[in-house]
């Protein structure tokens, strides 16, 4: 039988902090601000 | 495969261990948090800002029922529960995500679950948008993009076609990468256990061990064929390692007892001799393999008047 070697799980690369702030600051934008909308619109 | 250890083995280790029997007989396995959740303090806040953000939907939902909309009301709904599943299964992914850095056998769940997260927060989002505040189509895609776009910046998507954790061909492949699997499932539990110690000597003990078991496996998946004659080691003694580790993390929490610290200590001592003699006899095989190889090669080369 043969060698069973499992790839390697290299950590996944994780964005530099400013990227991951300014995507959080989109989904602010975008789910919280709909979700605000919503509750006004009543 | 390994499965459930023969009783009749699993006796004969706490006969041979000192202080085991007792130990075993006093402390009764039990689950605890995800490894992942312990290793890292912080892990367990990650990803909740999707849970956070769609909260305000929930009042409106109820106000929207409350005044008797009820197109309105089933928007809101929808959208929450859209946006809530988006962040429950990207918190989910990025658990997953964290397990698999630590782990090289067990077989992990292979669904997208971060990117499959990330879709139901964008298609949410846009849902939201369109049903449940009334903008047009255009304005409701802008909003999943951006929804999307944040996603991805903050969390990321996975990347398409990940690999397989094996290359298992054939049936017997198949069985040996199982057992590999399960056995570094029990060292992963032993590890946990050692988070939660508070001894640093015998928490450096238990590490120091679950390398050793690392070091076997490794050995192993090197030559699968080395499965046969590791198979007590992965059905008895990771077994037994296991509970008492966890028995004993359990244990001292509770209450702090000398005899217990000594005993556990006499069982450590114990399992590192069996793993470094188990791992010894792996390489002693793979010696004695080498010399019959060398064996072989110097028959043939007198054989042909080269020796």
């Amino acid at each position: 039988m043969s060698e069973l070697r499992p790839p390697s799980t290299p950590p996944s690369p994780r964005r530099p902090l400013a990227l991951r702030m300014l995507g959080m600051l989109l989904l602010v934008w975008s789910v919280g601000l709909v979700s605000c909308q919503a509750l006004f619109v009543l | 495969m390994i499965g459930r250890p023969d009783p009749r083995r699993t006796r004969r280790l706490k006969d041979s261990i000192p202080g085991l029997q007792s130990m075993l007989g006093r402390l009764p396995t039990v689950r605890t948090a995800p490894v992942e959740d312990r290793l890292v303090p912080w892990a367990g806040l990650e990803g909740l800002l999707l849970y956070i953000l769609p909260l305000p939907l929930l009042p409106g939902a109820i106000v929207e029922l409350a005044v008797g909309r009820l197109d309105t009301f089933l928007a809101d709904s929808m959208g929450f529960a859209l946006l809530m599943a988006g962040g429950w299964l990207t918190r989910r992914g990025i658990r997953a995500a964290r397990a698999e850095q630590q782990v090289r056998f067990v077989r992990l769940q292979r669904w997208p679950l971060k990117s499959l997260g990330g879709a139901l927060t964008a298609i949410g989002a846009g849902v939201t948008a369109h049903l449940a505040v009334g903008h047009g189509i255009p304005i409701s895609l802008a909003f999943a993009g951006i929804a999307a776009l944040g996603f991805h910046l903050a969390y990321g998507f996975e990347p398409l076609g990940r690999p397989r954790p094996f290359d298992i061909g054939d049936e017997r492949a198949r069985q040996v990468a199982n057992a590999l699997g399960e056995a570094e499932a029990r060292l992963l539990d032993v590890e946990r256990s050692a988070t939660a110690m508070t001894n640093p000597e015998l928490k450096s003990r238990v590490r120091r061990i679950s390398a050793q078991g690392r070091a076997i496996l490794d050995q192993i998946a090197e030559r699968p064929t080395d499965l046969f004659r590791a198979r007590k080691f992965l059905n008895v003694y990771l077994e037994g390692v296991q509970q008492v580790a966890e028995g004993y993390a359990r244990a001292h929490r509770q209450a702090d007892s000398q005899e217990l610290e000594q005993s556990f200590r006499n069982v450590l001592v114990t399992v590192e001799e069996v793993f470094e003699e188990q791992r010894q006899r792996l390489i002693k095989t793979d010696l004695m393999d080498l010399d019959v190889q060398i064996e072989v090669l110097k028959k043939q080369l007198q054989r042909e008047g080269i020796a």
